[in-house]
């Protein structure tokens, strides 16, 4: 699921994505229902859509749609994250799954909604063990 | 089922109190709604107390204020939505004839900076800064501004319109004018959020008392009754993320359906305005303008005092602030004193129907006041 422990880089938070022995986001970890086959993105245990419990973990599709976005100017307390960033809702395709991300390599002024975005790495510090903790972004496809 | 009547309301001024204690503001607001209903507290039967961030035993301080007289007293919390939740079950206990008498007194005092951030563990959103309130609202509003062509200064108008209101409310946060080019001026937060369309962290309290049509004979010969009250959190829907924050035009349909009245029988709305696109997007979700078309019903007057349809005639969210527990309590106490007449220079003429919609992270709620 995660990298090796050779790995010089550690997801973030576990379970959300996998990443390859590189460091690299591999994709996002969604759930898809067995019976009624909606997925879902973070991972869950019951589906939404028809109540089953059979779920089992899917590799999301790496691209997908600007649904909207917001760049924000204010850091938030906590955040790994400098401000000015942007943030925006990805509809992955083809499973339509939204995803609360962080946009990269891009201006507000070159953001269209509809426009086709890509997954991408996104380094965000080390940890304790001088490791690179590791998140994911989306980027202008 | 026994009809239900608000018998008395009561406010603490909301804004920045650091050194009052939120039991002396709940006394303050709760004694202001026995004397406004010449109710004695040894005749409350329970007590429901909401607030967010008060902690344990808040709602026996509070009410221990108030007298010792063993009626239980229940904590309610429901995010932003605490105050109509606790409003909501003294409503339901009176009317399936529980108790005659309850109160319902919100407190809150709130810290300073954007809300939700307190617990230690930091989740992945968090730590990404991608999950705050203005966020959620900002990414909501520019989908709304590429459906349907909503304008920045549309979103902007229903703070410039809530502070022309909260001026002629004594006990609002900021009773200060706010214009168009004060808003579009000031600090962006998250794009097209600014400082001035977010809703401020107050301190204050509130407290409403309710009890049956039958006890409220002794005390009134004009009640003003909660008709019909729906609540609930959203329902999935497959595919598209939804704009809603809520359950709003579900819980909204549900509750035309079953009081039989609908947005042209409304006189004035009291809504959840946390951030100024918020409203646009309630006003549709309610029924009262067209869908897609909050952002020009809203500059072209319509919710203003003497608009339309007003809409948080008391200034709303916005500027007469968010004390997160005493919100509701607020908001059920302006349609009161509109209902009543007693709304001094803000007053809607003739104003017979009140909607109320509040929203909070963790649910709905929507109800009805008429006299």
């Amino acid at each position: 699921m995660v990298g090796s422990d050779r790995s010089k880089a550690v997801p973030l938070k576990e379970g959300l994505y996998n990443l390859l022995d590189s460091g690299e986001v591999a994709n996002l970890i969604g759930s898809r229902c067995r019976r009624c086959g909606e997925s879902f993105y973070p991972r869950r245990v019951v589906c939404l859509n028809c109540g089953s419990r059979e779920l089992e973990d899917v590799a999301l599709s790496r691209t997908g749609e600007l649904w909207s976005y917001t760049v924000v100017t204010q850091k938030a307390p906590f955040a790994l994250v400098e401000a000015p960033y942007t943030v925006a809702v990805v509809k992955l395709l083809p499973e339509e799954v939204p995803v609360l991300t962080v946009m990269d390599n891009c201006d507000a002024s070159s953001l269209k909604v509809g426009m086709r975005v890509k997954l991408k790495t996104k380094k965000v510090g080390q940890n304790a063990e001088g490791k690179a903790m590791v998140a994911f972004a989306f980027e202008p496809a | 089922m026994k009809e239900v009547v608000v018998l008395g309301v009561g406010m603490h001024k909301f804004g920045r109190f650091p050194e009052k204690p939120v039991s002396q503001m709940g006394r303050e607001a709760a004694f202001m709604a026995l004397d406004d209903a010449g109710v004695d507290f040894k005749d409350v039967q329970a007590g429901f107390c909401s607030h967010v961030h008060q902690g344990m035993g808040t709602g026996l301080s509070v009410f221990g204020e108030l007298g010792q007289n063993g009626a239980p007293v229940t904590n309610v919390e429901v995010g932003c939505s605490a105050g109509t939740r606790a409003t909501i079950l003294a409503a339901e206990a009176i009317s399936r004839g529980v108790y005659d008498m309850c109160l319902v007194v919100g407190v809150e005092k709130m810290a300073g900076g954007l809300v939700g951030l307190q617990g230690a563990e930091k989740s992945y959103n968090e730590l990404m800064g991608i999950m705050l309130f203005p966020v959620s609202v900002a990414l909501a509003a520019r989908r709304h501004m590429h459906l349907y062509g909503t304008t920045r200064e549309q979103f902007a108008q229903v703070t410039v319109k809530a502070h022309k209101m909260a001026r002629l409310n004594p006990y609002a946060h900021y009773q200060i004018p706010l214009t168009l080019e004060d808003v579009l001026n000031s600090r962006v937060i998250a794009d097209p959020i600014s400082l001035y369309e977010c809703s401020p962290n107050s301190d204050g309290a509130s407290a409403v008392l309710l009890c049956s049509k039958e006890r409220a004979r002794r005390y009134t010969s004009k009640p003003v009754y909660l008709v019909d009250w729906q609540c609930g959190t959203p329902v999935y829907t497959r595919g598209e993320p939804q704009l809603s924050e809520g359950a709003t035009r579900q819980l909204a349909q549900a509750l035309y359906d079953s009081s039989g009245l609908g947005p042209e029988d409304f006189d004035l709305v009291q809504l959840h305005d946390s951030f100024t696109p918020r409203e646009v997007m309630l006003i549709e979700e309610l029924g009262l303008c067209p869908e897609g078309g909050g952002g020009p019903f809203t500059m072209s007057g319509n919710t203003d005092l003497c608009g339309k349809i007003p809409v948080n005639t008391d200034g709303g969210l916005l500027s007469r602030g968010n004390p997160l527990g005493a919100v509701g309590g607020a908001m059920v106490a302006e349609i009161v004193w509109q209902l009543r007449g007693q709304a001094g220079q803000r007053q809607v003429r003739n104003a017979k129907v009140g909607l109320l919609q509040n929203s909070g992270y963790g649910g709905e709620d929507i109800m009805i006041m008429k006299v």
